[in-house]
């Protein structure tokens, strides 16, 4: 094996997973910051309320319930984080990239689909009606998302003639995709809080079903959990950074940071968005998804081929 | 040795306590709550999310065995304790985070606990039985189990089974004497739901569920005994705890009706909402002026009316004969608001009788609903306030 491919793999191996790691500690101490200025308490407190939720879950007992599918619930619980880590591996930081698939972003839609199953059988596993009621509350929502975020995910596909990442990055040298492309990146980030089960998108954590795939989960299984749905969170913003602003493009300064200062702004747009907007009911979502974001992302689509068509490639 | 106590150090800075109301003990549960934030700790919404349980108020029969059962299923560290006086809520809470450092004590309560109980048909029968023909109405999880915490201990998870009910786990419906046709085919013994038609005409399996009493933003004294089809609520009986405390100080109006809007807003999924509501409970119960109260209340009257999620979200969801649940959410909230600039020149008048609400009421209400509509119904209905004030009276 060569020396680079070794770094590679030592790069992908140690550095990203604590990249994502560190960047999903970042948005929950944030988050916990928010919440504790709402609920009037100290700001310090709510930054280091991660840490000290870590430190309170590292101690605490796990469980398990009488019937519980042990194997595939533990399996779910630790299979979110790795699924963040997965995707992740595959974005180009400026000219380097971890592993370059000719397919990056199909690599992309699988781990999506992956985080299907994690969460059904996270709520499948525990034996708990209330798990299961989040499980398929999540399935259910899951069917309103994907289609859009496919059809989403084709834009910028379209738009570099291309699946691999350097070449989207690349087609966005003169304009970013996100500026001729705005249906797709708003349901792309929409869909990156759904299957996060995160903000308007938590009805699988819902605090009426006693949060639902998290009510049976304690100790490191709930740890690897919370901090799961973070790194999730994390690792579709990122993704965003190639698909719509330009990937590792930009002035002064090389673009692995340029990579991490786009995903941070991207983070920082869905917790401001997140926190105005109440819960979606699964139901009702299936509603606007079939009927009003399909037939957007549809026409955003027919926009993306036209111009292409006519232009000979991207803007 | 450093590192283990420094993790325990920080990892009891942010307790999170179980709060238990008993019906009728909703001022000293505000206080808690109250305390409980001050001090940056979190309400745990369900027992695997505990570390220490609080009870308000010296509950009767049926509630005291469920608390055992909750208490069974909180993993360790843990910590329990039941408050009768507001006077030593204070020192009650500072014990909470001492006592879940101790680790020799609680090394030994870890190791106290029952480890595994068999689920054989032959002990496991009287459980069932004990499940479907029992009155006790549960906790929402079944069981917890007891694997010793610490790391030296083995590493797998070892189920353990004490007297407690099923609600929470699913679980057959066989009938009215489930000992005698017994599937025990099931996970862990546990019978398998059986199918039946649901409203639309599917064959769902039939499980049975108990919400209440001890449920995140569920009123203290209410049980609701639901058989379900998938989540569609098939048939439910209505159960309600008697008020141990009949006497006792009830909190002000307007703290009551930021109780009742906080909680339908958490039930709703709206939690940074929900937050600031409860943020305005905690001060009315801590005695922060009005004024100041009042003011922040006002902007989120117009955040919430504003929303056109919440308005599409709640669209169509109402008790029979009740206003849309989001109008109640909106008429609370002013209505604290009328209650908090109450003066001699502009008294403020809140509608006064008996609870209006039967159990046939709620029966109705909830009878063929999925069970996110039934809380939310349930929420509305804001059932567990006081008696003497009658919310959105119409």
């Amino acid at each position: 094996m060569s020396s680079p491919a070794a770094g590679g793999a030592v790069g992908a191996v140690v550095l990203l997973p604590l990249g994502v790691a560190v960047l999903a500690l970042a948005v929950a101490s944030v988050n916990g910051a928010v919440n504790a200025r709402a609920e009037g308490g100290a700001v310090r407190d709510g930054f280091a309320a991660p840490v000290r939720e870590t430190a309170r879950l590292i101690r605490q007992q796990r469980r398990t319930l009488p019937g519980a599918d042990s194997l595939l619930w533990r399996i779910a619980g630790a299979g979110l984080g790795i699924a963040a880590v997965l995707q992740v591996v595959v974005i180009p930081f400026g000219d380097v990239t971890f592993a370059d698939l000719p397919v990056g972003l199909v690599w992309f839609n699988a781990i999506d689909v992956l985080l299907w199953a994690l969460w059904w059988l996270l709520g499948w596993g525990a034996n708990s009606t209330w798990s299961l009621v989040g499980g398929y509350r999540f399935l259910a929502q899951a069917l309103s998302y994907e289609i859009p975020l496919m059809f989403a995910l084709t834009a910028p596909a379209i738009g570099a003639g291309s699946l691999r990442l350097l070449d989207i990055q690349a087609a966005q040298q003169s304009v970013w995709f996100v500026v001729w492309m705005p249906v797709s990146f708003l349901i792309y980030v929409a869909s990156v809080v759904a299957f996060s089960s995160w903000g308007p998108f938590q009805s699988a954590v819902g605090v009426d079903i006693g949060q639902g795939v998290l009510a049976e989960l304690s100790g490191i299984d709930r740890l690897l959990v919370l901090g799961g749905r973070y790194a999730v969170l994390v690792a579709g913003a990122a993704f965003s950074v190639p698909l719509f602003f330009g990937g590792g493009s930009g002035p002064l300064l090389p673009g692995g940071i340029w990579v991490v200062v786009k995903t941070a702004v991207v983070l920082a747009g869905m917790l401001a968005v997140g926190r105005m907007v109440p819960t979606i009911r699964p139901d009702r979502l299936a509603e606007i998804a079939w009927v009003i974001v399909v037939p957007l992302v549809l026409v955003q689509l027919a926009v993306v081929a036209v111009i292409v068509a006519v232009n000979g490639g991207a803007l | 040795m450093g590192v283990i106590d420094w993790i325990a150090g920080v990892g009891t800075k942010r307790v999170h306590v179980l709060v238990i109301e008993t019906p009728g003990a909703s001022l000293l549960r505000m206080r808690v709550q109250a305390a409980i934030a001050a001090r940056g700790w979190v309400e745990a919404t369900s027992p695997a999310d505990a570390d220490a349980l609080l009870v308000c108020g010296n509950p009767g029969s049926p509630l005291s065995e469920l608390i055992g059962a909750v208490w069974e299923q909180i993993p360790s560290p843990r910590h329990r304790a039941m408050l009768t006086e507001p006077g030593t809520l204070l020192e009650f809470l500072d014990a909470i985070p001492i006592a879940l450092q101790n680790e020799r004590s609680q090394r030994a309560d870890a190791h106290d606990r029952p480890q595994h109980v068999s689920m054989s048909p032959a002990d496991g029968a009287p459980d069932m039985t004990r499940v479907d023909t029992s009155d006790t109405p549960g906790m929402h999880h079944s069981e917890a189990e007891a694997e010793p915490p610490l790391p030296d201990d083995s590493g797998h998870d070892v189920s353990m089974h004490t007297d407690t009910m099923y609600e929470g786990t699913p679980q057959k419906n066989s009938g009215s004497n489930p000992a005698m046709d017994m599937n025990m085919s099931g996970p862990a013994g546990i019978p398998l739901a059986e199918g039946d038609q649901d409203r639309d005409g599917l064959e769902m399996d039939v499980t049975h569920l108990t919400l209440g009493p001890i449920l995140a933003a569920w009123p203290a004294d209410l049980v609701l005994h639901c058989t379900l089809h998938g989540d569609v609520v098939a048939d439910a009986r209505v159960e309600r705890l008697p008020s141990g405390v009949a006497t006792t100080e009830q909190p002000a109006v307007a703290s009551q009706l930021c109780d009742a809007a906080a909680r339908l807003l958490s039930v709703i999924g709206w939690d940074p909402v929900a937050r600031q509501v409860d943020r305005l409970r905690n001060d009315i119960v801590s005695g922060v002026p009005p004024q100041d109260v009042s003011r922040r209340l006002n902007r989120l009257i117009t955040q919430i009316r504003r929303s056109r999620t919440l308005r599409w979200s709640l669209a169509g969801i109402h008790a029979p004969g009740a206003r849309p649940a989001r109008d109640r959410l909106l008429g609370w909230l002013q209505s604290a608001q009328e209650s908090l600039m109450a003066d001699e020149k502009r008294p403020f008048h809140i509608p006064v009788g008996e609870l209006a609400l039967s159990e046939v009421d709620i029966r109705l209400a909830v009878l063929g609903q999925e069970l996110s509509t039934v809380r939310l119904i349930i929420a509305s209905l804001a059932t567990g306030t006081s008696p003497r004030v009658v919310l959105g009276h119409e």
